[in-house]
């Protein structure tokens, strides 16, 4: 289905950049010139994966190579000038701001595609260590680039904290610290609110297993969120207790098991567990029902399995926390 | 008298053993393989879970989850074992196996395909394309290296380059169809994993439907052995045997393809122990292949989780080509000269159909280089834009233009086409110094070598990606020293040579393998790099790795390329020439493997270039290679920049890599060169 709409844009594209192709690139010029204009003297140094960065002015044309960022800087009021894999976002990403028409997409995520970036003429690149080390170079010839490591030594203790972090320094760059400090204090406000629904519910304290499953090779997978994940973040603050602990934190936050590895959780009669799968892949319905080795499960039989939707997205920023929250408390208390 | 006694006395002993003490053995490593898990269960448990059980959950983890991954494994490694018995007799060829002879990759290719367009083919876990796919391939690896008259190595390296370009199909699939191929891995390796018996239940009848086929067809296959004519001459039809048989044996390999995933090497390791004891008979043959086949498997799979007991698992199908591929090594530097048929011809491939001066062929060829850089520095997301290029050239100025083509475009198509020119040379001189016209250096494994080096840097010292291309130059400088070495054993034969490169270019894979599935995030973007791309190259490639090649060693080649030319008259002429043939073939080997390297460390691991690019080189001026560098630097530059531009433009702005586009086109080609020559 792609290919036609893709070709057809390709040469849409054609006609209106043989029309006037260079005409969109100047404009563009101007309009970053006159921003620069009022904020020339401003600079901000800032520590990044890279070591430490001095950006001048205030950035406005941004191009954004992960998702955690382009979202964060639609929290901040910013539409990003360019997205990688504009199209997966909006299939994952499950936020209620959504990105202008202005927002172009800027090839794939691993390999973002440097003419189209540089078509943007951006005055910031945000990228990520663990994609985009070998091509910062070329990075930095289009724009200042920013490099985060969000699965870096440090991130990986608490991938919540850290995309907090991120989203300050983030604001730091672009000069947005009120609209940071407004959104993560909504987000804190929020989950407290939803821990009072919790609490109704009469589930405050009890312990957790989260995770998300689908199929791998032929077989039933599970990744099972450890307690430095953003899920397993949230559902601490909701007052909950993650039982599954690994001695170094998972760099990305869940470990990857099959089933026979969920009977190390018996010993709890009140354990609720939580699942995420697509509605196309739901291995608990095509594969586990009727399996003894799932239905004895003490969980399983005690009625405590809650599902969530598909498109629960547990990578995200500041706005899809919010979301994952409330999905992860429907799912618990709605039954 | 007592001779005869002791000596069938001994017979008798080693049936025992190959036979009760294999199904002991299978006994004792099932026993020891449904004691492992993610959760522990004490033995007694075990134990009692088998002869008493109870409805208890550690009672019903051995039963459904535990039992029928150990029995699966020992269906799938007998199925294996004994299709490749089948393959191996009826090719003719002691190097048969279905991942050899790329059966693996075509049942896999049609089950990915499948999914993607008719998800309806997909009853019983894609069984039907699956097999279709297999029988497909088989017919197009066994005719394109000659049928029956085929020398086992060109098989096998036929094999490999259908596995090649199903590899490459499949990952263009999954880049193209991302969302309905999220299910499938990228080129699998395989997983015993099993939830419940059905996998069981499902493969056991086809299998034992196969296997009986096979067992009432081992009379009539041990007269097979003794040559197609004999067979016939004693009444029977060769050819529905060898369809009948083949046919089982790939029945047997796609079964256990769409349940388990393919998994190498056991085909190929199970039957050659029993041959190595001393079976020749195919009743005994086949039943001991099955028994060890299901040993070799669950004993990888038992090995697998005791090297990584977390709950993430390592894939079985890596183990067995780690345990596959040094006995591959073993076995060829075993296999006596005449067994396999010694292929040392000079290198051939076909007359040249039009022989050309150089000085009317080279003229042209920069010809064709310049407008193909041309448009490729004219071609980007906006499609083709020729006449913006010379105005930001020669007209106007259009500084957004000029910049685009001078920062980005330009050094990039220049790195694809000094790439294309060094492994285009280094491939050309492996074919020569190996004389082998199948040999480049992803055939010799040093490719994967690169590989191995540059993901070991990332991983395991942990260094900046910076590093990864030194990596890869010592990888594969390592990978050469080991060939060659064992080379030096097997007197520098071509075809000797040519097989180790397989057995080294797959252990080299497993490795690859384990490492990234062992590995955390920082490996996604060494895997993008290992599947060959011009993304994001610029001067710096050029200055840092490309010059040095052809500063260095194409001026060194350009003077020591003579010699090519004499060794392929044949080792005995060149000497009578006064050439030291073994010191000349190292040291032209080893500028090969230096240039392939540095490609390595710009690009990536781009297959095939150096596969093509002296072949059509050769239909264009003939064999002389003193006239083929030239040509073939030219060619290869030409084929890398027309695959660099498809890469950027196709799909824009979205890349595919240009290791897939060269694989995609290039492995046609090169098919149906080796049906002329076959």
């Amino acid at each position: 289905m792609k290919k036609p709409i893709l070709m057809s844009l390709a040469l849409l594209l054609l006609i209106l950049t043989a029309c006037g192709g260079n005409d969109n690139s100047s404009e563009e010029n101007n309009e970053a010139d006159s921003g620069e204009a009022d904020n020339s003297d401003r600079t901000v140094t800032i520590e990044d994966a890279m070591g430490e960065q001095t950006i001048e002015g205030t950035p406005e044309n941004i191009v954004a190579l992960e998702w955690t960022y382009a979202e964060n800087l639609l929290a901040l009021g910013i539409q990003p000038a360019g997205v990688a894999d504009l199209e997966g976002f909006d299939q994952w990403v499950n936020i209620d701001k959504e990105f202008g028409d202005s927002v172009q997409d800027v090839g794939t995520r691993q390999e973002p595609n440097l003419e189209a970036i540089r078509r943007q003429d951006p005055e910031l690149i945000i990228a990520v260590k663990f994609r985009h080390e070998q091509y910062l170079d070329q990075l930095k010839d289009i724009a200042p680039v920013v490099t985060f490591a969000p699965y870096g030594e440090e991130a990986i203790q608490d991938h919540y904290q850290n995309m907090i972090n991120e989203m300050e320094t983030l604001a730091k760059i672009v000069d947005k610290q009120k609209e940071a400090e407004q959104a993560v204090s909504d987000l804190n406000s929020f989950i407290d609110e939803q821990k009072q629904r919790i609490e109704e519910a009469g589930l405050e304290g009890s312990q957790f297993l989260a995770t998300q499953a689908f199929t791998a090779q032929n077989t039933p997978t599970l990744r099972l969120f450890t307690a430095n994940s953003m899920v397993g973040q949230i559902m601490n603050k909701l007052g909950l207790e993650n039982v599954y602990e690994t001695e170094e934190p998972e760099v990305y936050g869940y470990s990857e098991v099959t089933l026979e590895a969920l009977q190390n959780f018996q010993d709890n009669e009140n354990l609720q567990f939580l699942y995420i799968v697509q509605e196309d892949d739901n291995i608990f319905e095509s594969d586990f029902k009727g399996n003894p080795a799932w239905e004895n499960l003490s969980f399983v039989q005690n009625g405590n399995t809650h599902q969530l939707p598909g498109d629960t997205w547990t990578f995200g920023g500041v706005l899809s926390n919010q979301v994952l929250t409330e999905q992860l408390v429907d799912a618990m208390v709605n039954e | 008298m007592s001779d005869w006694m002791t000596s069938s006395f001994r017979k008798l002993m080693i049936a025992v053993l190959t036979f009760g003490g294999g199904t002991a053995l299978l006994c004792i490593l099932t026993y020891i393989h449904i004691n492992q898990g993610s959760v522990s269960i004490s033995a007694g448990t075990v134990i009692d879970a088998i002869l008493a059980p109870e409805d208890t959950l550690e009672h019903h983890t051995v039963r459904v989850l535990r039992m029928p991954r150990a029995i699966m494994g020992i269906i799938a490694g007998g199925a294996l074992a004994v299709a490749g018995v089948v393959l191996q007799t009826v090719t003719k060829n002691p190097l048969s196996s279905a991942s050899t002879l790329g059966i693996h990759s075509g049942t896999y290719f049609a089950v990915v395909f499948c999914t993607v367009f008719f998800p309806a083919a997909l009853i019983g876990n894609g069984i039907i394309a699956a097999f279709a796919g297999g029988i497909v391939t088989f017919l197009i690896v066994f005719t394109l290296s000659g049928g029956s008259n085929a020398s086992p190595v060109r098989m096998v390296l036929a094999g490999m380059i259908v596995t090649f370009l199903f590899s490459s199909l499949t990952s263009v699939l999954q880049i193209f169809y991302e969302n309905e191929t999220a299910g499938l891995f990228l080129w699998g390796s395989g997983t015993l994993v099993q939830n419940d018996w059905s996998g069981v239940h499902f493969s056991l009848p086809i299998v034992a439907i196969g296997l009986l086929v096979i067992v009432l067809m081992t009379f009539k296959l041990d007269t097979l052995t003794l040559g197609d004519d004999v067979a016939t001459a004693l009444g029977q039809n060769v050819g529905i045997v060898k369809f009948a048989s083949i046919t089982a044996a790939v029945l047997l390999t796609s079964v256990t393809v769409s349940v388990v995933g393919p998994i190498g090497f056991v085909g190929l390791v199970a039957p050659h122990i029993i041959k190595l004891i001393g079976y020749r008979k195919h009743l005994p043959l086949v039943i001991a292949s099955f028994i060890w086949g299901g040993n070799v498997l669950l004993f990888a799979d038992v090995l697998a989780r005791i090297i990584d007991p977390s709950f993430s698992e390592l894939p079985v199908g890596a183990i067995t080509a780690l345990i596959g591929a040094p006995w591959l090594i073993y076995l060829v530097l075993r296999m006596k000269r005449n067994k396999y048929g010694d292929e040392n011809t000079s290198v051939i491939a076909g007359k040249a159909s039009v022989s050309w001066p150089l000085k009317r062929i080279i003229p042209i060829l920069l010809g064709i280089i310049v407008i193909t850089m041309f448009v490729s520095l004219a071609s980007g997301n906006y499609g083709f834009e020729p006449v913006l290029l010379w105005n930001a050239f020669f007209g106007d100025t259009d500084e957004f233009m000029l910049g685009l083509v001078m920062d980005l475009r330009l050094p990039r198509a220049l790195v694809a086409l000094i790439s294309g020119m060094v492994l285009a040379a280094s491939g050309l001189v492996f074919q020569g110094v190996l004389r082998n016209p199948l040999a480049d250096p992803s055939v010799i494994g040093i490719t994967s070598g690169a590989g191995v080096g540059a993901l070991l840097t990332m991983y395991v010292f942990g260094v900046a990606a910076v590093w990864i291309p030194v990596g890869a130059i010592i990888g594969a400088c390592l990978f050469f020293i080991f060939v060659m070495l064992m080379a030096i054993r097997a007197k520098f034969q071509p075809t000797i040579l040519a097989l180790l490169g397989i057995g080294v270019s797959a252990f080299g894979q497993a490795i690859i393998q384990i490492l990234v599935v062992q590995a955390d995030m920082n490996v996604a973007s060494a895997l993008t790099w290992l599947s060959g791309t011009t993304y994001a190259t610029g001067w710096s490639e050029l200055l840092n790795y490309l010059i040095w090649p052809v500063v260095l060693l194409l001026p060194i080649l350009i003077i020591r390329i003579r010699n090519l030319d004499t060794l392929s008259l044949g080792d005995d002429t060149a000497k009578g020439l006064g050439l030291k043939v073994m010191s000349v073939r190292f040291q032209l080997a080893l500028i090969a493997t230096l240039l392939a390297a540095f490609s390595v460390a710009a690009v990536g691991t781009i297959g095939f270039i150096g596969l093509i690019a002296p072949h059509l080189s050769r239909l264009l001026v003939g064999p002389s290679n003193q006239r083929l560098l030239p040509v073939t630097m030219l060619t290869g530059g030409v084929l890398l920049v027309i695959a660099d531009c498809l890469s950027r433009t196709l799909l824009a702005p979205n890349e595919i890599p240009s290791g897939i586009l060269v694989a995609i086109i290039g492995a046609p080609y090169f098919l149906w060169l080796m049906r002329r020559r076959a």
